[in-house]
């Protein structure tokens, strides 16, 4: 070995020992170990393995970013091509390709924050707007008979709500206005089934519904054209987006709002057999109401029958007392009239008589004849014959005589 | 006296208006007897009201002719899981 080739030697290392270096390099470096880098995804390659590779890149630069399996299964984040995201990891570099790499253990949306912050301006203005206000919140039909529901067509949601809805209401008329539930698409979507359902005009109660997901997933839910649409919504809508703990602005807005989608369905149809009971009592009540009214105005009727028919009786009655007192009033009274002619009658004959009475005449000295047997008065002297006995009535006494001679 | 497609509230309404008149002290025999005729009909109407809801589901989409009313099955609906 000449020097030269020495020299040459000492010179230059080998690709994998510069790469090693470097490697070393950066991880002694605390910066790089532990770093949060923004930017756009792009290339994005899900490998076999499960492992998942993208560039991250913004407007200069770029950086090969990988994220393996393991770390992969604990990301909620969906990463998607021309999505902004934020990835925390270290930098290496990959030995066998000489590429720095970002070796991701967390991803996360770069919109969150702004869409955190965006919620809450947006919920700020709606609000001074009136839109969360009580008095615009349309009460939901006690019985719907069509009942509407905006979701996804497809996925778990819109079959847990139809299962509940004829669990409740075996019959009811479901309406599906598909929707995408999250997404660009979403965001035209869903005001536009709103306004398709008031256009169809056909049901009574809308359900806006969605399975639990990311403030990111639920981010279609939290805008304002939504809003707009539920708000000017002629059909009352209940809400139920995602989970109890989600709360999105479309739930502001709605006119009630549910837990999920299945407290939704049991909230916006009543129970079949309670309505039936419900029937069934109505029916028991008119019939007992119009027994309990038919007995007492018969009770009633009843009494005043009695009660009336004694005030005649008692009106005859008194009729024909009063009638009787006046007849007998009447006969008195004629019976008056006719004593005080009587006696008068009496009075003047007896004066007549008191004039006439023979007993006046006899004091006068005149004397009545009779016959002592038959007590005939005797007028004429033809009517005796000798030795007759006569009883001749003086004034004050009688005299017994015997006729001794008759003379013309 | 109900109107001809009064809804199943609508029925109830009447319901309970008619029964209040009964409960009132000062109604005549033919009033309570009428609200009772009236009030079997009422219930017999909203009973029929109750079968008749058939069980349908239907999607209803937009499309540049209209809406479009298409009847799914619950089966169907699951066939696009």
């Amino acid at each position: 070995m000449s020097e030269e080739d020495y020299k040459v030697k000492t010179d230059y290392i080998s690709v994998s020992q510069l790469n090693t270096y470097i490697k070393k390099l950066n991880e002694n470096d605390e910066v790089l170990q532990n770093i949060k880098v923004q930017g756009e995804v792009s290339n994005l390659k899900r490998a076999v393995s499960g492992h998942v590779y993208f560039t991250l890149k913004d407007a200069e630069a770029a950086m090969k970013v990988v994220c393996f399996r393991t770390y992969l299964a604990k990301i909620s984040t969906e990463i998607s091509d021309g999505k902004k995201v934020i990835v925390s990891g270290s930098i290496s570099l990959y030995v066998k390709d000489g590429i720095l790499q970002l070796y991701a253990t967390n991803i996360v949306s770069a919109g969150v924050g702004d869409l955190y912050q965006n919620f809450l301006a947006l919920k700020e203005k709606l609000e001074e707007r009136g839109y969360f206000a009580a008095e615009h919140k349309q009460l939901l039909p006690k019985y719907p008979e069509n009942v509407g529901i905006i979701t996804s067509n497809t996925g778990a949601v819109v079959h847990d709500m139809i299962r509940v809805l004829r669990r409740r209401y075996p019959g009811i008329s479901i309406y599906l206005y598909p929707s995408s539930v999250q997404g660009e698409k979403s965001l035209i979507e869903l005001p536009a089934a709103i306004k398709l359902a008031n256009l169809h005009a056909k049901v009574d109660v809308l359900i806006l519904a969605r399975g639990g997901g990311s403030l990111e997933d639920l981010w279609a839910y939290n805008t304002e054209v939504l809003a707009q649409a539920i708000f000017t919504s002629k059909i009352p809508i209940i809400s139920a987006i995602g989970h109890e703990t989600d709360v999105t602005i479309a739930d502001f807005v709605a006119d009630t709002r549910a837990a999920t989608p299945s407290v939704a369905a049991e909230l916006v149809v009543p129970e079949y057999i309670q309505l039936l009971q419900q029937l069934d009592q109505y029916a028991h009540k008119f019939i007992s109401m119009t027994e309990k009214i038919t007995t007492s105005k018969a009770n009633k009727l009843q009494q005043d029958v009695l009660q009336r028919l004694g005030n005649s009786l008692q009106a005859k009655l008194k009729r024909e007392q009063d009638n009787t007192k006046r007849v007998a009033k009447q006969f008195e009274q004629a019976v008056l009239h006719v004593g005080d002619k009587a006696l008068n009658r009496i009075q003047q004959a007896s004066i007549r008589l008191d004039l006439l009475s023979p007993l006046k005449t006899l004091s006068r000295g005149y004397a009545i004849c009779q016959s002592p047997l038959s007590g005939k008065l005797i007028r004429s002297v033809h009517e005796v014959i000798l030795k007759d006995q006569l009883s001749v009535q003086m004034a004050d006494g009688k005299l017994h005589c015997r006729v001794e001679g008759v003379s013309e | 006296m109900a109107k001809k497609n009064a809804s199943f509230e609508d029925l109830l309404e009447e319901l309970s208006v008619l029964l209040q008149q009964m409960e009132s002290d000062e109604i005549d025999l033919d009033t309570a007897i009428s609200n009772f005729e009236k009030g079997m009909e009422l219930i017999l109407k909203a009973n029929e009201k109750l079968a008749r809801y058939e069980e349908k589901i239907k999607i209803v989409l937009a499309s540049s002719k209209g809406i479009i009313i298409k009847p799914v099955s619950e089966e169907e609906l699951a066939d696009e899981l």
